[in-house]
């Protein structure tokens, strides 16, 4: 009799509870019959500040409270996907917190007009000489002054002059191809920027610890609540000046684990979902009968392996162009990415400005080729190379495995040196490796130029031109590429500029990496954007 | 020894335990690789500007020096800021504990309510169905991986009974927390009286218990089965039995010695509860110390990272402390 009890006791610690939280599941179901969206992703946004976007979630969460200076036009794309238009570069800018902007005939000075009535989430008007502040703030912060340094701004108090309320006058010291596109960089964003100045302090005089937790939003959302290691919750940004965006509410929802992220979207307690794995997007796409879909585009990522020039048997060019006719190009993009990624041509993907073009770029697989350049180097008996690889990036190591198979064809053994993220970045960014380093990442302006002074760069390190690469025509032209204004000798350098690269085999370019959300089917409108995030206020609900 | 002295000492012991764990845990994060000001400058920042942040941290400092200003700020009550989170340390973790601890104590509860009377009942009654379920049980516990475990509850419960709320914290996604009080919903919402909260917080708590109850009750039974069985043989229950007592007043002092070694046993597993949660935390997007914890190891977040050890370590030494308190009571022979 005793025992009956204590069995029931049992089962009903267990039992009760349960039957509770079905009732709170169902009531879960309901968030997507309203036109909030829950949204599941890895971590929340860190910080309020534009200037500082520490990962992918801060920067999501930003490009959606504040807005751009200017923005790209919009175009069909792949997949029935809208897209920036990268192709036709500053052309292809369009109004933001900017409504339109002159040149002067030596494209040196910009005379930009501001949208009248852009009054942030707190109820003040950014005006023009918020506008000077922002791009001072931007140019006196360590974590962002990259992006006046692309608009050619050195010196605020000297270069840029308020003209009235809402006109702005900058002077460049020489004609800067980049400069509208560098407005867009979202580091550089437009924030509420009179409320901000509000809480300058003597000590503060960039107002950094007010920014760290507060966003006087510009942009279509605001911030209606943030509970740190749960969730951020946006709504409606009530002066926002452009057109009502669809969705009301976003419940922006730190689920760490992917399989629970994938989980919840096919149990519709999610609508969105991102950073899931190749698998789980694949799961996705086989439940289309539960509601869901995935929306893929390879733009603008890329997926590369730095080679060392500084060091070792990749310094000689032999040995690197050997091991880019061994590489499994094919047979990463099938069993890594499952076709959602393309093959990456060189230096940069097929949608930047100037692009030299895929064929440019010679390094099909070809194992005989291979191991004849890896003899002539003087390697007829193979080789012993390591690749550094970011464990925190299942995808790198499953590429680095392929590769090391690959080469193996060639009698080159590749030892995998799998680091944490921190060590290796600690080794990358120090020069602490072997041979080879394998990293993804994307640039924020599509210009050969550009990328090439972020990821190819002459300066000192730590950057990121982990291999060294050095080479004086190629610097010469990273230079030019600057000043020189957008037209046919600009294409031509950098057009020169990409060959270099490819003739070098600065990298093996391993695949132009895709970008992907899960989303419901209720939920439509996604345009990709440069910076590989989503904007709230383009997508529609049902 | 008096409780007001042996309180007294143990304080005092607290101070260099906590010097220790401080200095210790300072330098070892200082030793992993890793730069914060790195990270926190985003991809394609320049070098210059990796250096700025530095400085602006005061990373740029000697380490002996960090180290002493460190110290001094801690005994000042300042564990640093955050330096993602933007927030000072202190914060953060007054933020996140009550989640910690109502999930850890709630499972230790869990735990002590079923693991001791089974692990009594399987020691006085050592064949029977139930008796082999434990036995099976406590041989599979220790290898059980708490993440691995609350993955399958998810997988079950919720993806495929849809028995239990989706893995998203304490409450759903559409919900707003209750006034905040004691930082933990399913108090909170008990307190504003507000049931359909109370209940959304009462299930969404069960896979996290669950998965630590199923993990970390298996030695509270072994050690109640065995302790009990050990005493149900010992001479004085032989010598009780002789002297005809009844067989409750012998079951009753037989108990009570069998009890001391399990206190030790629960003690140690609420302390491992708090290591369990760390994981499980994440799996069941918590909020609380333990994601937090992980969080900071992910971005090299040195302040957040030694303020996490620090929390840890006192939150071991108190319930040290209560041990040595409730075995002095359980067994008068103890001194301190």
């Amino acid at each position: 009799m005793r025992l009956v009890g204590f069995r029931a006791a049992l089962v009903a610690l267990l039992v009760v509870p349960v039957a509770c939280s079905n009732g709170s599941s169902q009531s879960s179901s309901s968030s997507s019959s309203s036109k909030t969206v829950v949204y599941a992703t890895p971590s929340l946004a860190l910080t309020m500040d534009p200037c500082f976007l520490p990962g992918q979630q801060t920067a999501e969460i930003l490009q959606n409270l504040y807005w751009e200076w200017v923005n790209y036009k919009v175009q069909p794309g792949p997949n029935g996907i809208q897209v920036d238009n990268t192709q036709d570069g500053e052309a292809a800018m369009t109004s933001g917190v900017l409504d339109s902007w002159n040149i002067s005939t030596d494209g040196t000075v910009y005379t930009l007009h501001l949208h009248k009535g852009v009054i942030d989430s707190t109820g003040n008007e950014l005006k023009a000489d918020d506008m000077r502040w922002i791009l001072d703030r931007t140019a006196h912060s360590a974590g962002c002054n990259f992006v006046t340094n692309t608009e050619s701004i050195t010196d605020v108090s000297k270069q840029v002059k308020v003209m009235d309320d809402y006109t702005l006058q900058v002077t460049l010291p020489a004609p800067d191809a980049q400069f509208l596109r560098a407005l867009n960089v979202n580091n550089g964003m437009a924030f509420g920027a009179a409320t901000a100045r509000k809480h300058v302090t003597d000590a503060d005089p960039w107002a950094y610890e007010w920014m760290k937790r507060n966003a006087p939003a510009t942009g279509p959302y605001m911030l209606q609540s943030w509970t740190p290691g749960v969730e951020q919750v946006l709504v409606k940004n009530p002066h926002w000046f452009g057109p009502k965006p669809s969705i009301d509410k976003i419940i922006y929802r730190q689920v760490p684990t992917d399989s629970n992220r994938l989980a919840l979207m096919l149990n519709g307690s999610a609508q969105i979902a991102r950073d899931l794995t190749q698998d789980e997007l694949d799961n996705i796409s086989k439940n289309s009968s539960k509601g869901v879909k995935v929306q893929c585009i390879a733009a603008n990522q890329f997926m590369y392996a730095a080679l060392n020039f500084a060091n070792g048997p990749t310094s000689q060019l032999a040995v690197r162009q050997a091991l880019a006719y061994a590489t499994p190009y094919s047979d990463i993009l099938s069993s890594v990415y499952h076709t959602r990624a393309k093959r990456l041509y060189g230096m940069v993907t097929s949608n930047y400005v100037d692009y030299l073009g895929d064929s440019a770029y010679p390094y099909n697989t070809d194992v005989n080729k291979a191991k004849q350049l890896l003899a002539s180097a003087g390697y007829p008996n193979g080789l012993t190379a390591t690749v550094l690889v970011d464990a925190g990036q299942p995808i790198h190591s499953q590429i680095a495995v392929l590769l090391k198979d690959a080469f193996s064809k060639i009698g080159v053994t590749l030892n995998i040196d799998q680091k944490p993220t921190a060590a290796f970045q600690d080794a990358a960014f120090g020069r602490k490796f072997g041979d080879i380093v394998l990293d993804q990442n994307y640039s924020f302006i599509l210009d050969p130029d550009y990328h090439s002074q972020v990821w190819v760069g002459y300066g000192p390190p730590p950057s990121f031109n982990f291999g060294s690469f050095v080479n004086d025509e190629f610097i010469g032209l990273q230079k030019a590429g600057v000043t020189t204004p957008e037209g046919p000798a600009r294409a031509t350098a950098m057009k020169r500029l990409q060959q270099i690269f490819n003739d070098q085999v600065v990298w093996l370019s391993v695949a132009n990496a895709p970008t992907c959300f899960a989303f419901s089917n209720n939920v439509s409108g996604y345009v990709w954007h440069t910076h590989n995030q989503i904007i709230f206020s383009d997508l529609k609900v049902a | 020894m008096h409780t007001g002295r042996l309180l007294l000492r143990r304080l005092l012991y607290l101070i260099v335990q906590l010097w220790g764990v401080a200095t210790i845990a300072f330098f070892l994060v200082h030793l992993i690789p890793g730069n914060p000001a790195q990270a926190l400058a985003g991809s394609g920042a320049s070098a210059q500007s990796i250096h700025g942040i530095e400085r602006q941290l005061g990373f740029d400092k000697p380490l002996p020096q960090q180290y002493v200003l460190y110290l001094w700020n801690v005994l000042h009550g300042n564990l640093g800021d955050s330096i993602f989170t933007g927030q000072t340390v202190l914060h953060d973790l007054e933020q996140r504990i009550p989640a910690t601890v109502g999930l850890v104590t709630a499972a230790m509860l869990i735990s002590v309510v079923i693991g001791v009377p089974l692990g009594i009942y399987v020691g006085l009654k050592r064949s029977g169905i139930l008796s082999r379920i434990a036995f099976v049980y406590g041989m599979l516990t220790g290898a059980l991986p708490d993440f691995w475990l609350g993955l399958v509850l998810i997988f079950v419960f919720f993806y495929l009974l849809r028995w239990a709320p989706a893995p998203l914290g304490q409450l759903d996604a559409i919900q707003s927390a209750p006034p905040h009080v004691t930082g933990l919903s399913l108090i909170d919402s008990l307190l504003a009286g507000d049931w359909v909260l109370f209940a959304s917080a009462l299930g969404h708590l069960v896979l996290p218990a669950l998965t630590l109850v199923l993990v970390y009750m298996g030695n509270i039974v072994k050690m109640a089965r065995s302790s009990m069985s050990e005493a149900m043989q010992s001479g004085y229950v032989e010598h009780a039995r002789a002297m005809g007592l009844p067989n409750s007043v012998v079951l009753r002092y037989a108990v009570r010695n069998a009890l001391a070694p399990v206190v030790t046993v629960i003690a140690f597993t609420y302390g491992f509860l708090l290591g369990g949660a760390v994981l499980v935390e994440t799996i069941f997007s918590w909020g609380g110390l333990g994601q937090y914890a992980v969080q900071s190891i992910t971005n090299s977040d040195y302040f957040a990272i030694t303020g996490f050890v620090l929390a840890a370590a006192l939150f071991m030494a108190v319930i040290y402390l209560v041990l040595d308190l409730v075995y002095a009571v359980l067994d008068p022979r103890i001194e301190y």
